[in-house]
């Protein structure tokens, strides 16, 4: 066994004294699920990285990749916790290049950072300026109107979480309806591999089918493969005209039938997302849940050309009126952000004021959300469902101070999982109290495939040295 | 040939009229549409999971290769039983088992040919986004092994974007299932590293594909231009003008002439270059866009810009594209495509380097390339009956993927490795990233009989 | 013929084949087989691979290439234009000179050297067909000098299911008052079979035979109601005559109003025949007959024209490969099927003899009638 000091110095030769910490407060803020690591790196390249795992895989120490931590509540207590590596000091937007319509980022630059320095006036010349083609891009295109480009993702935490983090959990938001999962955005990563190998797979091209697709292996996997140090990842240019609609049914089958509606029509809302009235009366404004209890609301993000905004709000309002909407606002610039960063910090939200909470992520088949809609109906929850995406997020808050409340939860997640199994799908649960973790069904159902999965961990970490035990089957 | 014990094995799973030992079969199934050649030792017609499953269980006891394919169009070499081995032959399984219209997806199986597909959606008014140019003839299963991409996948991405899930059969004869009609499963992504292993890793026996509303309005136009460059620019000005149109697609002058002896598209034959430009999805604003297009072009010294009126128009101008590959043996008996992918913004600098590349080796090099993608496809035109011209080529082919890589892109945007690019598999791969790759293949077939010899030297 | 001819004949043009592919769908054996050996690619693989050595000529490549119809779908799909039907028409003089032909391709081949037609009858029982229309003497429609010959050819002279069309021809052109006459006893094969055959030396021998005849006759204009006498016609007889296929023909008298129609209400899908559209060109005048009859609607099949899927009666396979031939038959008869119309027209008596044959076999309704008959059903003064 070696010593936390001893961790700490062996760290310190290879990475410097300014990027380890053993303090029990660093330690304590990077416990996992209650077990505190030995100590904190904060590695401050992706070479760092390397020379930290190496010497990991020399002491044999288990390690967990750390972000923003924002997502480390999901999956089983790790077997072993030796070293937090924690991507803190991996800060460096690498490369914007908004005319190739790619950015490249460090994994602990936070997602908000990025999105703000896409969206900024700067990042206007289009051709790159090493290899000038035509010798003034004044004269490509003078009266460019263009305003900038974004991720468009859409992630929970949205304040706090980092790009590595994003990768790791494939975590996604509303507008996967319209732009899809972090796995059909990120074109490349640069990760250390569990042998302290700097890898690289994928790049700035949209099209690569040069070898394994590897990247989609990390993409998702936890931080059970390696740490995720570096991420290009797909950009659009800003719409020209964004928008929200925002809906109130005093039943929940109207609601519904208001997203069939929807999706009935040739129109292409970014998303389509149903909430129980707990949802609506924290996401507000204050009209949507009024008079409180009993509502379903459904949030539609719209973006695009002018026109099509236009008629998509034109078209659904009239959409809402036909199935009696009691409510209906309309939402623009500023009113339109501060609605959907609420929504991108709901989980914070719910977490600082319930810590007991239990977050389920369901996952069924597209088609299945008014029956997922109508399971939730009765819970004490805060429930948003992700029509179009075949998922969502419940959570389930813990009764009052009844000390039987967490009891009572546990069903309720087994009976959300019998349900969506039946539907072929299954859920994740995304947070709960360590204590519970042993009786609920953490990752759903086991995969078909978890033998092979487990081939693919003894292959790429034969020592079990990343994240053990915390992945789908105890990975 | 003396016939091998397991010969009579696989006759037992699958019946005596679906396999095929004589010499013509074998040489008929050692092919396909690369240079590539090499002679299967037997080749199995399955009508089911169950039958693949049987004769991939024999074949590892007996340690015999097995190379899947469907319509053998792929255009690297990935086909091509190069040692040998059993050849499964996916044609007998094209059945499209359901189209799901509420949950968006289309569970097929993979000897279904993917325009087969598209037409059986386009009743329902759904698509199946990637629409490679061989989509008349190719097989789903062939798009999943080499993650297809096409001219649509601009803006909808390229076959990864469209699988949700997949029935593989392993080496061993194992059946699972990765994935699902829903979007998120817990685990690895496995599925997505099927797509684009070029039969490596598994065979794909059923798979689960997302399908979307077929857009409300489609606008294709055509610009020529006297300057290839022009029209170089034109894709990175529309690009950074904000606009992301279903297809940006450019065809020079030489490929343009192939064409024109061919299907008559209607292209000119004294132009340097032409785009076709496609927007999709709602009809609003779209106009407007064109016209943004319009005068983008304009600013890049357009000569003419022909919008197609109607859908037999349209047909029409995409018709020489499909054909475009095709087409080309009408200038020389031989051709070998390049697949190099660039960030968009670097196609014009590598563009006059590729044309540079062929003056150098005396080699004619037609271009024809998805440009908003940054995927080119240099066709180097010879006559492989000609000696050593084979040889100039592969060098000439391997300096451009090299100017690829060179320039922050890669050796193959979607045709595949294969057999024709492994070594240039070390201009964008290090030694650790291929161990990586190699341990991928280590946990899916650990005996390396699935398609030996491909996608990782 | 040998490979040294093969090389000269066909290497060049296989080598043009990139291997894309395009051709598969296209190519109705491949559709009924789902195999290389079955496609067009494939046998272009096969050729090429005999003429560089690397196969010898065998029992599976004969299969391979006698199971090809000569329909040509896969030139018509194949960007770079491969001659594949000729190609494998070469491939069967070769296997012909290795004594490689299927014994049916051998015995039609000799029956049409012994006997002069298809079906190893006494060629004198020719014009036999005349006995349906029992108003006419033994003798009718031979004259000794005609404006125009009919060109009447084997299948629709000797099949009692074909023989309406001669029937309908010959009746239509009296209607129409044509000056012509049929050869009977002296018309001959045209030789085409015989290069299905793999003997295209010999077809010089009836080529002369039928071209003196014809010129004996005095005739300025050859008319045809088979599209692959047509084709052989055009192709290889240098004839001095005008040489029409009957929708052509029946198109002209339309045309000049020497043919009186009357109302039929009906909707009708056409075939084009291979021989007649891909091969030879003529794809509207069938169209215009049609349009021409009052009331009759006219519905195209999904794949028509240049697209044209093959009855299954080309190239010999019917007699070589029934079953492969009734296959194809089937998928036609499927597509025609799916238009929901009345009835299939066609141009050709072998199409309808394929179609019926595998129709009446697999006990599925189906109406079949040649362009001469309906324009027949329609002469106003006519009983059907």
């Amino acid at each position: 066994m070696t010593s936390p000091s001893s961790i700490r110095s062996s760290l310190e030769s290879v990475l410097g004294p300014e990027a380890v910490r053993d303090d029990p407060e660093t330690v304590a803020a990077h416990a996992v699920d209650g077990v505190p690591p030995r100590a904190v790196a904060f590695p401050g390249s992706t070479n760092a990285v390397a020379e930290a795992v190496r010497l990991c895989q020399r002491k044999r120490l288990a390690v967990i990749p750390w972000g923003s931590g924002s997502k480390m509540a999901a999956g089983f207590p790790p077997e072993r916790f030796d070293l937090a590596l924690s991507t803190a000091r991996l800060q460096r937007i690498v490369d914007m290049d908004t005319a190739n319509l790619t950015v490249t980022a460090e994994a602990g630059v936070r997602f908000k950072t990025v999105q703000a320095a896409l969206s900024g006036e700067e990042n206007r010349c289009y051709l790159p300026l090493e290899d000038p083609v035509t010798p003034s891009q004044e004269e490509i295109c003078p009266e460019r109107e263009n305003r900038g480009c974004f991720i468009p993702m859409s992630p929970p935490h949205s304040r706090t979480a980092t790009l590595g983090g994003i990768v790791a959990a494939n975590s996604s938001g509303p507008t996967r309806l319209l732009h899809g999962l972090p796995r059909d955005l990120v074109l490349g990563v640069r990760y250390v591999t569990p042998a302290g190998e700097v890898v690289g797979m994928g790049g700035k091209t949209v099209k690569n089918v040069s070898g394994y697709d590897v990247t989609k292996l990390m993409i998702g996997s936890q931080g059970s493969l390696g740490v995720v140090c570096e991420i290009t990842l797909r950009l659009l240019p800003l719409p020209e005209r964004t928008g929200t609609e925002l809906f109130a049914f005093d039943r929940r089958e109207a609601a519904c039938r208001f997203v069939d509606r929807v999706f009935e029509s040739p129109l292409l809302p970014s998303a389509v997302e149903l909430l129980n009235h707990r949802a609506c009366a924290l996401l507000g404004p204050e009209e949507l849940d009024r008079p409180a209890g009993g509502t379903w609301g459904v949030a539609l993000a719209l973006e695009g050309v002018e026109e099509a905004v236009t008629r998509m709000r034109e078209t659904f309002g009239k959409m809402g009126e036909a199935r009696r909407a009691r409510v209906r606002l309309q939402l623009e610039g500023e009113a339109h952000a501060r609605f959907w960063e609420r929504y991108g910090h709901l989980e914070e939200t719910m977490e600082e004021a319930w810590p007991n909470l239990i977050t389920i992520h369901p996952v069924y088949p597209i088609s299945e959300y008014s029956g997922m809609a109508a399971r939730v109906d009765a819970l004490d929850a805060v429930c948003v469902l992700r029509a179009g995406s075949g998922t969502g997020r419940i959570h389930l808050l813990p009764p009052g101070a009844d000390p039987e409340g967490p009891e009572k939860l546990l069903p309720v997640v087994e009976r959300i999982l019998e349900a969506c199994v039946r539907t072929g799908g299954g859920l994740t649960v995304e947070r709960a109290a360590p204590a519970w973790k042993a009786r609920l069904p953490l990752w759903g159902p086991e995969p078909d495939a978890l033998a092979l999965m487990r081939r693919i961990k003894d292959q790429m970490d034969p020592d079990r040295l990343f994240s053990p035990g915390r992945f789908v089957g105890g990975i | 040939m003396d016939r091998k014990p397991w010969i009579e094995q696989i006759e037992e799973i699958v019946g005596p009229d679906h396999i095929l030992t004589s010499d013509m079969d074998r040489i008929l199934y050692g092919y396909d549409a690369s240079l590539a050649k090499g002679k299967a030792d037997a080749v199995v017609l399955p009508g089911d999971t169950d039958e693949v499953s049987r004769v991939m269980a024999l074949a590892h006891r007996e340690r015999i290769p097995v190379i899947a394919r469907g319509s053998g169009t792929n255009l690297s070499g990935g086909t091509v039983p190069a040692r040998g081995g059993v050849v499964i032959h996916l044609s007998r399984m094209n059945r499209i088992l359901e189209i799901d219209l509420p949950n968006r997806t289309a569970t097929v199986e993979p000897g279904v040919i993917t325009l087969d597909l598209q037409n059986r959606l386009l009743r329902d008014g759904f698509v199946y986004a990637p629409d490679p140019a061989s989509q008349k003839v190719s097989t789903l299963g062939g798009n999943l092994g080499e993650n297809s991409g096409g001219p649509h996948c601009l803006k909808y991405g390229v076959t990864t974007n469209h699988v949700l899930g997949a029935e593989v059969v392993l080496s061993d004869g194992t059946v699972m299932w990765t994935g699902g009609k829903t979007h998120d499963s817990a685990g690895y992504d496995l599925t997505g590293l099927l797509v684009g292993s070029e039969g490596t890793l598994g065979v794909v026996t059923c798979m689960i594909l997302r399908i979307l509303r077929a857009p409300e309005a489609v606008k294709t136009m055509l610009a020529v231009y006297d300057s290839i460059e022009d029209a170089g620019n034109t894709v990175s000005a529309v690009i950074a003008e904000g606009i992301v149109p279903a297809t940006l697609e450019m065809m020079d002058r030489v490929v343009m002439q192939a064409v024109e002896a061919s299907v008559q598209a209607g292209y000119p034959l004294d132009a340097a270059a032409v785009l076709i430009i496609e927007l999709d999805g709602m009809v609003d604003g779209m106009e407007r866009q064109a016209q943004k297009i319009q005068a983008i072009c304009r600013r890049h010294h357009v000569r003419e810009i022909r919008t197609a009126r109607d859908d037999a128009e349209r047909a029409k101008l995409w018709a020489g594209r499909k054909g475009a590959f095709g087409a080309i043996t009408r200038l020389k008996p031989s051709y070998m495509v390049g697949d190099g992918t660039v960030p968009r913004t670097r196609l014009p600098g590598v563009l006059k380097r590729v044309l540079e590349t062929g003056e150098k080796y005396g080699l004619l090099i037609g271009n024809v390339f998805h440009a908003g993608d940054g995927n080119l496809h240099p066709l180097i035109l010879f006559d492989e009956r000609v000696e050593g011209e084979l040889e100039r080529v592969k060098a000439a082919s391997s300096e451009i993927l090299k100017i690829c890589a060179e320039a922050g892109g890669t050796i193959s945007g979607e045709h595949g490795i294969g057999l024709e690019k492994l070594e240039e598999m070390h201009f964008v791969f290090s030694e650790g990233d291929l161990a990586v790759m190699r341990q991928v293949k280590k946990a899916f077939d650990p005996k390396g009989l699935l398609n030996p010899g491909k996608v990782v030297p | 013929m040998n490979i040294v001819q093969l090389r000269k004949l066909s290497y060049d043009e296989v080598c043009r084949c990139n291997r894309c592919g395009f051709c598969l769908p296209s190519c109705p054996v491949y559709a009924v087989e789902q195999r290389e050996s079955a496609s067009p690619r494939g046998r272009n693989a096969i050729t090429r691979a005999v003429i560089e050595g690397r196969v010898g000529w065998s029992r599976d490549i004969e299969r391979s290439i006698f199971s090809c119809l000569g329909c040509g779908a896969c030139t018509a799909a194949c960007f770079p234009s491969v001659g594949t039907r000729d190609v494998v028409m070469g491939d069967r003089a070769c296997l012909a000179g290795e004594g490689l032909q299927p014994e049916t391709a051998d015995r039609l081949a000799r029956s049409i050297g012994k006997s002069h037609n298809i079906s190893e009858e006494d060629n004198e029982e020719r014009g036999d067909w005349r006995e349906i229309l029992r108003d006419v003497p033994d003798d009718a429609f031979e004259k000794d000098a005609a404006e125009v010959v009919y060109f009447v050819g084997c299948v629709a002279s000797f099949f009692p299911m074909a023989q309406k069309i001669p029937v309908s021809m010959s009746r239509i052109m009296e209607r129409a008052g044509v000056d012509f006459t049929i050869l009977a006893g002296e018309e001959r094969c045209c030789g085409y079979p015989l290069i299905g055959a793999g003997v295209p030396e010999h077809v010089e021998a009836h080529r002369a035979h039928n071209l003196r005849k014809v010129q004996e006759v005095g005739a300025k204009a050859v008319v045809f109601t088979c599209p692959s006498c047509y084709h052989s016609w055009k192709a290889s007889y240098d004839a001095e005559v005008e040489l029409l296929s009957a929708p052509e023909f029946l198109e002209r008298l339309i045309q000049e109003k020497r043919l009186p129609l009357k109302e039929l209400r009906a909707t009708v899908t056409y075939h084009d025949p291979c021989d007649l559209g891909r091969q030879s060109g003529v794809f509207e005048p069938p169209r215009n007959v049609l349009q021409a009859i009052p009331g009759l609607r006219l519905k195209e099949l999904p794949n028509n024209r240049q697209m044209s899927v093959c009855c299954g009666g080309g190239g010999n396979v019917e007699m070589v490969n029934p079953e492969l031939s009734g296959r194809v038959a089937q998928m036609k008869i499927e597509e025609i099927r799916s238009t929901g119309a009345d009835m299939v027209v066609s141009s050709c008596q072998q199409c309808l003899r394929t179609m019926l044959t595998r129709a009446r076999r697999e006990k599925v309704p189906l109406v079949a009638k040649d362009l001469t008959e309906l324009v027949m059903e329609a002469l106003e003064g006519e009983t059907s």
